[in-house]
């Protein structure tokens, strides 16, 4: 920009900004590499101590490219106390001052949302890369964000935001009334406004500023349930959601079951059980103390939903939407997959729709793109309304063709990049409009109008991609639980469209290029890095996931990511429908259904399955014209065995890897069919399994080692039997199996061909097929299972089968999935000899007691060898029946010693192993259409 | 599938092929076409034929074998460890001029030579003979004339049978010149399949082991220990990686081949080629002056919590902030974790790190912990690395366990391996040093070239039980005084109007309490006067205090220092009765 032959350009350049950059995760490394681009000069990150001495191999990546001076240091951002949090924001700011720094950029940290945060950062003179304090408050309570929506005909959920204010009418119906208990609680209500509803809303405010309460917590909750009462009058048999102003992040929030039946009586329950959750939400808040602002909101909750955002960006006087994302993938309340929705691709999809005659299809598309532009305009409106002057997101959820404002995150969100990727932002010269620079990327955008504010002129935006996707990949088991603690050794280099955000785990040690150890320490939260890749669709967008996934090698001790999981779903997606309507309640369900899958892959008993093959095969010695028995049995065998790893070596991973067996189920359902309940393969299974091989990543590749591809003897076996069929095609002149295997199923030669070579053409049939029965385990599995039962329907409706609703099943399925560690011990016993504590310090509580559950890693006890005092962690999870130490802290224990009997959550099930051979191999026969 | 009415049409099958019928028949060589085949035209392919025969020696048949278990050829283990082809030695040794079931061949290994041999699994299970026991020993030789490292592939069913007693001679002959060449070259054996007897003997001669997950290797195999000794075990219980990384005989445990294989290629790039060199030096854009405010945030926090200056943390975090860019190579990490042994840079330089860890076992040496050093710093000696001691003990384990074991023993051989130590050698104290812990650490009276102390450091005769012996006397006559105090208490008690035994119990309580609160001032006392670093540093014992975040720029600095004086070559001098 500084470069700029344009004058008006150069005017914006942001070289003069000295950015500290207060905050971890991808978003860190995203910010240096942008703010470095964009030439700034002076840059800094600020460190806390978790970022690097807590775990061995777990340094912050970032500092192997950075030079000491760059590197500032907070023992952590926000301080554990109200105090501690106000002395660490001025620690911060007097760190920017006095090393040169004019701005701050806080990232999604959790300052990046704190008004507070931001106007101690603006009142030390500092500019903040983010929004201002003042639409922090404006769009951070929720109640007043819903108000001022209300106001912009932005659509809202039904229901009740000002419950306090409610409270305080019931109480005094009138001003004067008012007045006198503001009068009798020490208010001075001398200078109350006339009007009533002005005279309440500043007795609130006055209470909050006296730390003083004008209503008790009793009053309160009679008034949320007579709120609840006529709200379900009105909307019968709802569930209701109550939310206290200060809610987020999954905390202070409850929802109120729906009444058992609709009547008075009914209604009234509910209106009792909503006063118990009040209390509840209130005091998980936090906001039970005198002048707390205890207001709550009671909305209609939302039963299946997507949960669309709308990306924003302002300076103050005007905002700009960039498109909206999709981000109803989600299991416990965290977002797994988001997915970019633009008006453009949705126009282009229903065109597509309407081309192949899906008419329902197109219908339920273009109510997407009816909703999407009701939301991007009531988001610009909003935006606009609390003066925001940076990036944020307009967080909503769609009900059907409904969709309802949710909350404005005020900050950047690390899924940005699927609408950076979608439009660029173009910045045009008012007075000549051939002068313009176009923006790219939304952190390079925020600093631009913290730097120059309300001298940039409005932007437009302009398309790039039609579609854009984001997978996180997070460090989570097969159920999508978290796994910490792993280390990764080696990931491959990112694919040329594939963007990753990966906190610089993939920056090489500068001195040997090498990959460098990482562990994932967990301290935050699962997320390892992001995936990101922009197309011009989403069937595009879904195919380069599923191939950035499947081409990714991620090695590891102790290592298990959510990447498989991705590769089943984005196969699910492309197989079923890219557009399907995924609600947020459909992660459970479709994990269920692999967890079904994986239950009955394990089932299956791959030793058997190749004994029972070869003798099928050696029956069909009979018909054969050669009488010598014996030389035939012995070429089937030979022709078996040269098979044993080319079929025995994929289907093995397949069946220990459900979601990559669904994801190869999914993209393969084209392929076969089941005519009567017999399988028919509608694609030459030597093809099959060479997809197989490509889905596993295992293609011939010289340079990689031997055991990570396809063996070179079972290579030459596959592209022979290929180049085979290639060649009989092309001789037939036909690619359809179904007519080529007829064909092959004749004896008489075709014209023109030397019935010689067609009888040896036909033998090489017969050896090329000899054994692929085995690949029938596949189809066979799904149909086991069902795998196809959860499907999309013509008007993108996501179908989920009853079986798969079901919680005990869920957590049944999620157990199959991830096995807990079991153990056949009911008692924990000391480490090693010392001095026993139950406690870490006389004065702290027992790390464990009598009837208290403790999950596998949690320290259970202190043991004191020579004055060091180690804390113990639990091998296993379990309850603890009974403290078996009488003695006080400090009781000499030797090793071995039972310290505490307990009930583990896992034992170990002693099965009888022939019994479980027999019914392995039962199931593997049915599975294969043999029973 | 086979059409059961073959035998009705024109047609009728014989068996299946996996050929390509279709595919067009390869040229015939221009030689043959032109001319008759003479005897050297004959002699030429008998050569190709011959040269070809080591690596097809095994058959398809063989080779599916070995894939179906999951391992590679040790061809396609070779093309791990480098991507250029190997130079083979020896090629067609043997009675079949197969090679005789192994592979001798120079590899190069990022611009290095390296010796590597290999079973051949494929042919006769990779056993050994007399033939294929020479060809190693004389590429063992050969390694230690050169100066090449070596790296082995060990994946042998054992002796040959049908080889009688040349079987055994061939391991013999292996075993004698891999002796010969121990602290010549390094060696990095990696154990793949299932390897008894000899098989596990030669491979732990070499100086490092590594082993992969579904492997075997040991004295004997089950079968054996269930005839002997009637005892059931899987091999995976009886020689599997979890056993012998947890006994230091595999001072690697890794997931897979591969892994095992880019584990002795990483290993490789900290060691030197033989004895006269120094380990490979690769200059470092990590600033050897780059503070290292991680190590006081770790003390500050550590110290800070409940049990304060009596927490354990993990020392891996400290080492790894001292060197270039983070990077550390542990050895043995499953054996004795109060003990940490690794390989690190400082400014470029090759280390061994010897680092008690309070985080496991307060950091006590037992008899694990004493081997894992003896054995790490005896292999640094030798091969010209110089060595970071880090000490943080509150001493040798105590008890009967320990002294079965023969603790005495295992803690001498660590002595005697530090004093031995002829590199350059540092000790940095980092918080408890006790008695015979401080004594045998690598002090300077047992040859240290510096002490450094962090300010937390705890140097004493003993722990805090030595109060007792400090503090003798004052201790006694306060003891002493209780019977006195309680009499003199209860009389005032009584005299007060109190219940006689309610005030004797009472005073007796009270005097407890009051002797308690006195004992801890003199534990207090105690820490505070004589476990600090001032009376090491006023008698010499520590060289300087060093600060928490300037250990990389002060440990960096002394080393580069060393490192500009010291001139490598072999450790020589008497041989010592023990090693």
């Amino acid at each position: 920009m500084a470069l700029s032959e344009s004058a008006w350009q150069r005017g914006f350049s942001c070289e003069d900004l000295a950015i500290l950059i207060v905050c971890r995760g991808p978003v860190r490394k995203e910010a240096i590499d942008v703010f470095r681009e964009m030439g700034i000069r002076r840059l800094g990150i600020l460190l806390s101590e978790k970022d690097s001495i807590v775990y061995p191999h777990a340094l912050a990546p970032e500092l192997r490219e950075m030079t000491p001076d760059q590197i500032h240091r907070v023992p952590d951002y926000t301080g554990a106390t109200k105090t501690e949090r106000a002395s660490r924001m001025d620690e911060i700011v007097h760190i920017a001052k006095t090393h040169g720094y004019n701005a701050i950029f806080a990232g999604y940290g959790f300052m990046a949302e704190d008004a507070e945060f931001v106007a101690t950062i603006e009142g030390a003179g500092l500019v903040f890369v983010g929004p201002c304090a003042r639409t922090q408050r404006a769009a951070g309570q929720k109640d007043e964000a819903k108000r001022t929506a209300l106001g912009i005909d932005v659509s809202v959920t039904p229901g009740v935001d000002d419950l306090a204010r409610r409270t305080l009418k019931a109480k005094w119906p009138g001003r004067e009334a008012l007045l006198e208990g503001a009068r009798q609680a020490g208010l001075d209500p001398s200078e109350w406004p006339k009007d009533f509803d002005a005279a309440v809303d500043r007795a609130i405010g006055a209470s909050h500023e006296a730390g003083v309460d004008l209503f008790t917590l009793d009053e309160l909750s009679l008034q949320c349930a007579r709120e609840v009462v006529s709200l379900l009058e009105a909307h019968p048999s709802r569930r209701i959601r109550i939310k206290a102003v200060g809610s987020g992040g999954g905390k202070g929030q409850r929802i109120v079951p729906a009444p058992a039946q609709d009547d008075g009586a009914g209604r009234e329950a509910a209106g009792e059980r909503a006063r118990e959750l009040l209390l509840e939400v209130l005091s998980e808040v936090k906001a039970t103390g005198p002048g707390d602002n205890k207001n709550v909101l009671l909305e209609l909750n939302v039963e299946t939903t997507r949960h669309h955002e709308i990306q924003l960006l302002g300076n103050g006087s005007w905002c700009v939407s960039l498109g909206g994302r999709d981000c109803s993938v989600q299991m416990h309340e965290q977002k797994l997959l988001e997915i970019s929705i633009t008006q453009e691709g949705l126009k282009d999809e229903i065109a597509r729709a309407r081309d192949a005659g899906r008419e329902s299809q197109a219908r339920a598309l273009s109510a997407d793109l009816e909703t999407l532009q009701r939301m991007e305009a009531e988001a610009e409106r909003f935006g606009e309304a609390v003066g925001l002057d940076s990036a944020s997101t307009f967080e909503c959820i769609v009900d059907g063709t409904q969709h309802y404002f949710m909350e404005m995150n005020t900050r950047i969100q690390v899924e940005h990049r699927v609408s950076e990727l979608c439009y660029a932002l173009r910045f045009v010269n008012p007075q000549d409009p051939t002068d313009h620079f176009d923006v790219e990327s939304l952190v390079e955008a925020m600093a631009l109008v913290a730097w120059h504010k309300d001298r940039i002129p409005k932007p437009t935006r302009v398309p790039r991609f039609k579609a854009a996707v984001e997978a996180r990949l997070n460090a989570t088991d097969a159920s999508l639980a978290p796994h910490p603690g792993g280390e990764i050794i080696r990931w491959s280099d990112p694919l040329p469209y594939e963007v990753r955000d990966d906190q610089g785990i993939s920056i090489k040690n500068p001195d040997t290029g090498q990959f460098m150890r990482y562990r994932l320490a967990g301290a935050y939260d699962s997320n390892i890095a992001l995936l990101v890749t922009a197309a011009d669709s989403r069937r595009d967008v879904l195919e380069q996931l599923a191939e950035i996934v499947r081409v990714t090698k991620l090695r590891g001790l102790d290592l298990e990511t959510n990447l498989e999981f991705h590769y089943g779903l984005s196969n699910w997606m492309l197989s079923q429908a890219p557009w399907a309507k995924i609600s947020t309640a459909f992660a459970r369900p479709y994990l269920t259904l692999v967890g079904e899958l994986s239950q009955a892959a394990r089932e299956i008993d791959l030793d058997y399955l190749e004994k029972k093959i070869f003798e099928r095969i050696t029956k069909q010695m009979d018909g054969v014209a050669d009488s010598d028995g014996a030389e035939l049995f012995e070429a089937l065998r030979k022709a078996s065995n040269a098979k044993r790893t080319l079929l025995r070596r994929p289907l093995h991973a397949l069946l220990h890897k459900p979601h990559v067996l669904f994801g190869w189920l999914c993209r393969h359902r084209d392929c076969f069919g089941f005519e009567e309940g017999e399988l028919a393969w509608k694609k030459n299974p030597v093809d099959v399994l060479a997809d197989v091989y490509e889905h596993l990543n295992w293609d011939m590749r010289p340079e990689l080692p031997a055991a990570h591809c396809i063996w070179d003897h079972d290579h030459e076996l596959l592209s022979t039997a290929q180049s085979f069929y290639r060649g009989l095609e092309r001789r037939l002149e036909t690619t359809d199996w179904t007519r080529l295997s007829a064909r092959l199923a004749d004896p008489q030669p075709p014209a023109g061909l030397d019935p010689a070579l067609w009888k040896r053409c036909l033998e090489a049939h017969w050896g090329h097929q000899l054994a692929l029965e085995a690949l029938n385990v596949l189809p066979g599995l799904a149909r086991e299972v069902g795998v196809f039962e959860l499907r999309v329907g013509d008007d993108l409706e996501v179908h989920i089968p009853e079986r798969l609703r079901d919680p005990v099943h869920h957590e049944r399925m999620r157990r199959v999935l991830s096995p807990p560690p079991a153990t056949q011990a009911d008692t924990i016993a000391a480490v090693s000899g010392g001095m026993f504590y139950a406690r870490e310090a006389p004065d702290r509580p027992p790390l464990i007691q009598k009837g208290e559950h403790f999950e596998k890693g949690q320290p259970l006890y202190v043991i004191e060898v020579m004055k060091m005092f180690n804390k113990v962690p639990a091998p296993f999870s379990g309850t603890v029946d009974q403290v078996l130490i009488d003695g006080a802290d400090g009781t000499v224990v030797t090793k071995g010693q039972p310290l505490f009997r307990v009930t583990p959550d896992e034992r170990v099930v002693q099965e009888d192993p022939k019994e479980v051979a027999a019914r392995r191999q039962a199931f593997t026969e049915r599975v294969m259409g043999w029973a | 599938m086979a059409d059961s009415n073959a035998s009705d049409g024109p047609v009728a099958l014989e068996r299946p092929r996996l050929d390509n019928p279709l595919a067009e028949p390869a040229p015939p060589p221009p030689a043959e076409m032109s001319r008759t085949v003479q005897a050297y035209e004959q002699t030429l392919s008998e050569g190709h034929r011959l040269r070809a025969r080591p690596r097809e020696a095994g058959g398809i048949e063989q080779v599916i074998r070995q894939h179906a278990k999951g391992r590679m050829t040790v061809w396609e283990r070779i093309g791990v460890l480098t991507s250029e082809p190997p130079t083979v030695l020896f090629q067609n040794w043997g009675p079949n001029l197969d090679g005789a079931s192994l592979v001798t061949a120079v590899i190069r290994i990022g611009g290095r030579d390296v010796a590597v041999y290999g079973h051949d699994f494929t042919v006769r299970a990779g056993s050994m003979d007399a033939t294929n026991g020479r060809k190693l020993a004389r590429h063992f030789r050969m390694a230690g004339e050169r100066g090449m490292p070596l790296i082995g592939m060990n994946d042998s069913a054992g002796a040959f049978v049908p080889a009688g007693v040349g079987g055994l001679d061939g391991y013999a002959d292996a075993f004698t010149a891999l002796r010969k060449i121990s602290g010549v070259v390094p060696s990095i054996m990696c154990m793949f399949g299932f390897n008894a007897g000899g098989g596990s003997y030669l491979p732990r001669q070499g100086s490092f082991v590594i082993q992969p997950e579904n492997t075997f290797f040991g004295l004997t195999g089950p079968q054996v220990v269930q005839s002997v000794l009637g005892e059931q075990v899987t091999p995976d219980e009886l020689g599997g990686p979890g056993v012998h990384g947890a006994s230091g005989v595999a001072d690697l445990t890794v997931p897979d081949e591969v892994s095992a294989l880019r584990t002795a290629r990483r290993l490789l790039s900290y060691l030197p080629n033989h004895n006269s060199e120094s380990a490979p030096f690769r200059s470092t854009r990590d600033p050897i002056d780059r503070a290292t405010p991680e190590i006081d945030t770790l003390l500050r926090t550590t110290f800070g919590q409940p049990a304060g200056f009596n927490t354990p943390f993990d020392i891996h975090i400290m080492i790894q902030q001292m060197v270039d860019h983070g990077d550390i190579f542990e050895l043995q990490p499953g054996r004795a974790p109060n003990t940490v042994t690794c390989f690190g840079r400082i400014g470029g330089h090759v280390v061994g790190f010897v680092a008690n860890n309070s985080a496991y076992d307060s950091g006590q040496i037992d008899v694990g912990a004493a081997l894992k050093n003896a054995r790490f710093i005896r292999f640094c000696n030798l091969y010209n690395i110089p060595l970071i001691f880090m000490e943080d003990t509150t001493g040798f384990r105590p008890g009967t366990e320990q002294e079965r074991l023969g603790i005495v023993h295992a803690g001498r051989a660590m002595l005697d391996a530090i004093i031995d130590v002829r590199t350059p050698r540092i000790l940095l104290l980092v918080r408890n040093a006790y008695g015979g812990a401080y004594a045998s650490f690598n002090n300077y009276s047992t040859g240290a070239d510096l002490v450094l102390a962090l300010p937390t450091t705890r140097v004493a005769v003993m722990g805090p039980a030595g109060k007792e012996f400090v503090f003798k006397k004052e201790l006694r006559a306060l003891r002493a005084s209780v019977p006195e105090r309680v009499r003199s208490r209860t009389r005032a008690r009584i005299e007060a109007g109190a219940d006689p035994e309610a005030a004797h119990a009472e005073s007796e309580s009270e005097a407890q309490a009051w002797l308690a609160q006195q004992e801890a001032q003199f534990a207090e006392r105690y820490e505070r006067e004589l476990m600090n670093p001032r009376e090491a540093l006023s008698l010499g014992s520590i060289s300087q205090i060093v600060m928490p975040e300037e250990l990389r720029a002060v440990l960096g600095h002394h080393l580069e220092l060393m490192m500009r004086h010291y001139v490598p070559g072999p450790f020589q001098g008497v041989q010592r009765e023990f090693h």
